[in-house]
């Protein structure tokens, strides 16, 4: 599983030119590479694989945005996402894949 | 730079635990509270049967007894509807646009429970009036334009 580096001030710096967007973790279901109330940098525009952890409107309600890892992309393109605590999440074994327009951005560091 | 980064707003990535199924609607508590105000009504225009007739007095007391255990049942089903949409649909960030929001759900709740308790015309439409209230800010934040209506 890749491990999600401290953030250092040069992504700090790029919260402040726009370029890295700041998130607050909600939950338990990315335990235990994230935590309750923990928080985190996006980057809207970097690539995605399997592995990453991104941040994704909600599709079953899509005013609101979850936190999940891409377990693996299928035939279709589509984006499988779990989270890190298996037997506490609600993710792509309820409401199955989602298309590439779903993923907000990839989650690239973790603020202390 | 951290402490200052810290001061500001941060959106939210929810990892929640729950599997909820996303599918809410006002209507159900809505549905519910018009079964609570009909059944209220009928309580109140139900005629007490005059002279001794047994079976008269018999039939009296059962309809009665229906619409007072119906009346329970559905204002509770209201309660249950409305303390669902309350506590799994909206979240905090909603709170900060309808900051009358937790005084709507908590009125409407105590509705539902003096309409248990009563045989009140003026709770059951009160319930009613915040049914119609949950309906537009439910919604305004699905940003969808449904016209409120009833079924009775």
């Amino acid at each position: 599983m890749k491990e999600l580096p401290e953030a250092g001030v040069y992504e700090i710096a790029l919260v402040f030119f726009g370029s890295r967007h700041k998130y607050l973790c909600e939950g338990n279901s990315m335990f235990p590479t994230l935590k309750n109330g923990e928080k985190v940098l996006v980057d809207r525009t970097a690539e995605i694989a399997v592995g990453d952890i991104v941040v994704a409107r909600n599709p079953v309600e899509q005013t609101s945005e979850i936190i999940k890892r891409i377990k693996r992309i299928n035939e279709h393109g589509h984006y499988f996402l779990v989270g890190d605590n298996l037997e506490d999440s609600n993710d792509s074994r309820h409401f199955g894949a989602v298309t590439r327009e779903y993923i907000t951005g990839k989650v690239v560091a973790r603020l202390s | 730079m951290f402490e200052s980064l810290n001061k500001m707003n941060f959106e939210i990535a929810e990892a929640h635990c729950d599997g909820p199924c996303g599918v809410y609607d006002p209507a159900q508590a809505r549905i519910e509270a018009e079964s609570v105000l009909q059944l209220t009504k009928k309580i109140l225009d139900l005629k007490r049967p005059e002279g001794d007739d047994a079976k008269a007095h018999a039939a009296y007391h059962n309809t009665l007894t229906r619409f007072i255990t119906i009346k329970e049942q559905r204002a509770e089903l209201a309660k249950h509807h409305l303390l669902v949409l309350w506590t799994d649909y909206f979240k905090p960030a909603h709170l900060e646009k309808y900051p009358e929001l937790h005084e709507t759900f908590w009125k409407a709740a105590k509705a539902c429970s003096s309409c248990k308790q009563e045989v009140s015309l003026e709770h059951a439409e009160e319930l009613m009036s915040y049914c119609q209230k949950v309906h537009e800010i439910f919604w305004e934040t699905k940003s969808k334009d449904v016209a409120y209506y009833t079924a009775s």
